[in-house]
């Protein structure tokens, strides 16, 4: 095992998810699993805490850990890592709480995450600004506030007299329908 | 107002501890907030953290926060690899023993050899000096019981007799 030295932390911090998925798996190097952990532990660590209280999300977050250095033999070097760990990671807290409802919302949510960066276009701004037009009242609201007046959740909150938590799944939905609307307008394209 | 609808579709890099603590604790500036924020309106994965850490109290969720760090990882690693403990003194059952290729010759051996090389050079230039030579004269003396000139003459004697047979023939 490689002794965490700067240069070592330097190199391996360029390093994407998959190669460090690869390292990990086919050269055994621990080190690039410990740098998996250091990326994505406090996110595991939040979304156990959506199922559990406080000190059990903490256990399971790295029950979930240990697991994973098993459980990523399924990954394919192919696929989103991040993706891939958060579909994992609510899969394995599905199961272990047995809410059968949880599954189809997390499936939901996923599908429509869109983690690369799109390239923008003069027709996709077209189509950006179309589609603001025919959002309802409170996203095109929530979404302009925040993007084109640069203003926080708790900003526009306060502005419109609503919870930070609803000014977010406005954004969310809003920018759902943008991307979808995106995504439809590429596979026209091809 | 284009150049900010242009990033709405842009994504970045998931947000680290420190941030999702900060967020929470509400000790963030408005720009990182805003910067969080942004990212969290397109992944779905830091979008459940937080709203996973807000479903506790600020102290209870930076308290566990705070404890959850790498270390069972390092304790399971170190079981798995004993090797890495440096200043244990047990023996090493993870890494194999370093193979001695070559065959390594003991130190008496060299030395003896030296040794014996050094005796020969001191009894070589002995005999290349005047007592030497005379003690090798004296030896071959006792040996044959003959002075160097006998010896010499002994040598050319058959010459002569072989020559003095063929006169006489």
């Amino acid at each position: 095992m490689k002794l965490k030295t700067a240069a070592v932390i330097a190199e391996y911090k360029k390093l994407s998810d998959q190669e460090l998925v690869y390292r990990y798996l086919h050269r055994h190097e621990d080190i690039a699993f410990d740098f998996l952990f250091e990326r994505y532990g406090h996110l595991v660590l939040g979304i156990c805490m959506k199922y559990y209280t406080a000190p059990i999300a903490k256990e399971k977050a790295e029950a979930f850990f240990m697991q994973l250095m098993e459980g990523l033999n399924k990954f394919h070097i192919d696929e989103d890592f991040k993706l891939w760990l958060y579909n994992y990671i609510n899969k394995q807290c599905v199961s272990d709480t047995q809410t059968a409802s949880f599954v189809t919302k997390n499936v939901i949510n996923s599908g429509g995450t869109n983690f690369t960066n799109t390239e923008v276009t003069d027709g996709v701004l077209k189509l950006i600004q179309e589609t603001l037009e025919t959002l309802n009242k409170s996203e095109r609201q929530c979404i302009e506030a925040f993007y084109l007046k640069d203003m926080t959740y708790a900003q526009i909150a306060n502005e419109y007299k609503i919870s930070a938590l609803e000014v977010r799944e406005y954004i969310q939905s809003g920018l759902q329908t943008i991307k979808s609307k995106n995504e439809a307008l590429k596979h026209v394209k091809q | 107002m284009k150049q900010k609808i242009a990033h709405i579709l842009d994504s970045s890099v998931c947000i680290t501890k420190r941030q999702l603590k900060e967020y929470v604790a509400g000790t963030m500036t408005i720009e990182e907030c805003h910067a969080v924020e942004h990212h969290v309106n397109g992944c779905a994965f830091c979008s459940d953290a937080i709203d996973g850490a807000f479903m506790h109290t600020p102290e209870e969720m930076l308290a566990v926060a705070s404890n959850f760090n790498g270390n069972f990882l390092k304790a399971h690693f170190s079981l798995n690899n004993p090797d890495i403990h440096l200043n244990s003194m047990g023996p090493s059952t993870g890494k194999k023993s370093r193979k001695v290729t070559g065959h390594l010759k003991p130190f008496w051996l060299k030395t003896s050899l030296a040794a014996a090389l050094v005796i020969g050079m001191v009894i070589f230039l002995f005999l290349q000096t005047g007592k030497g030579a005379g003690l090798l004269n004296l030896k071959r003396v006792s040996a044959g019981k003959e002075t160097p000139n006998n010896a010499a003459k002994q040598v050319s004697a058959p010459v002569i007799g072989s020559g003095a047979t063929i006169a006489s023939k």
